[in-house]
């Protein structure tokens, strides 16, 4: 409060309708996000496991019981480091150079799978998402969990 | 003067809050793994936070813009700036390679931390100007509308 303010008002008497505001913008949006993840497309699953359309993890990959074709979306020097046995390295950064190191090992129904660094990366699904868009071929899946998951369940 | 700089911020907050709040429920998987990507919390909080936060964020700054609900609406937005500063330098300091996941897919910013951590400064600042003027009654009048106009 001011001094010399020429509306005084009891300090009590904003609060209420304040509160009220805040409770009600704090609630409403806890409807419409349950009516999000009911109705929207992309919701995200509620289970850390689940898959989303596009992605599998190695239990699914070793099913196939074929010789995938991994590809390394992660920056080359994470690359160099470490990466799954014949991966090759095809990220966003160098898009067209390694473009053509991919169509030299991939074939028509060869299946893909593209990783990145962990779940909490989204270079696999950009880089998934191009190869479809270069190939025509819906055979290119992202490695749920990525390089993080690869070494837990191999390493 | 003041009433020009006043919904000047309304105007610019508000649009602020809400697309940031409406590109992330368009998209709330990338929003997850934005979330994600701090590192901070477990999966269903964060699952939970993608699907509560960006309505949150557009029914705050469409209250900017309206008048209803708003100074309930800066009651929730100065914390939640405050919040979002600290968790963008709590990844700063543990060195994370974070996109913020402050305006969802269209935020191209590779971790920028001083440039994201200036902007959430900005309009921590114009919202702390909006909430003076609104409590201190030097404004050109209660936005909230439910009261009289104190311009001079």
């Amino acid at each position: 409060m001011v001094k010399g303010d020429r509306n005084p008002e009891p300090p009590a008497a904003g609060m209420t309708p304040v509160l009220r505001q805040v409770l009600i913008l704090l609630l409403l949006p806890v409807f419409l996000a349950a009516a999000t993840a009911l109705l929207h497309p992309a919701a995200p699953p509620w289970s850390e496991d689940s898959l989303a359309e596009g992605e599998v993890n190695l239990a699914v990959v070793d099913a196939w019981d074929e010789e995938v074709l991994w590809v390394d979306a992660r920056s080359r020097d994470d690359y160099e480091e470490a990466h799954v046995p014949g991966a090759l390295l095809l990220n966003e950064d160098a898009w067209d150079d390694l473009l053509f190191d991919f169509f030299d090992r991939w074939h028509p129904g060869r299946k893909v799978v593209v990783y990145c660094g962990s779940r909490g990366c989204r270079a696999s699904h950009q880089v998934a998402e191009r190869l479809r868009e270069e190939t025509g071929d819906d055979e290119i899946y992202v490695l749920h969990g990525g390089w993080r998951h690869w070494r837990e369940g191999r390493l | 003067m003041i009433i020009a700089i006043q919904w000047a911020l309304r105007f610019v907050l508000g649009g602020v809050f809400v697309y940031a709040g409406a590109v992330k429920i368009v998209d709330p998987a990338q929003f997850l793994v934005d979330i994600e990507s701090y590192r901070l919390v477990p999966y269903t909080v964060a699952v939970a936070t993608a699907l509560y936060l960006p309505w949150l964020e557009l029914l705050a700054g469409a209250a900017l813009w309206v008048g209803r609900g708003y100074r309930g609406a800066l009651v929730i937005l100065l914390p939640l700036t405050v919040l979002f500063g600290i968790l963008i330098t709590s990844a700063w300091i543990r060195g994370l390679d974070i996109s913020c996941g402050c305006f969802g897919v269209t935020d191209a910013s590779e971790t920028n931390y001083p440039w994201l951590l200036g902007r959430d400064l900005l309009i921590l600042a114009g919202l702390g100007v909006l909430a003076a003027f609104e409590w201190t009654r030097r404004g050109g009048g209660r936005a909230s509308g439910t009261g009289r106009s104190v311009a001079p």
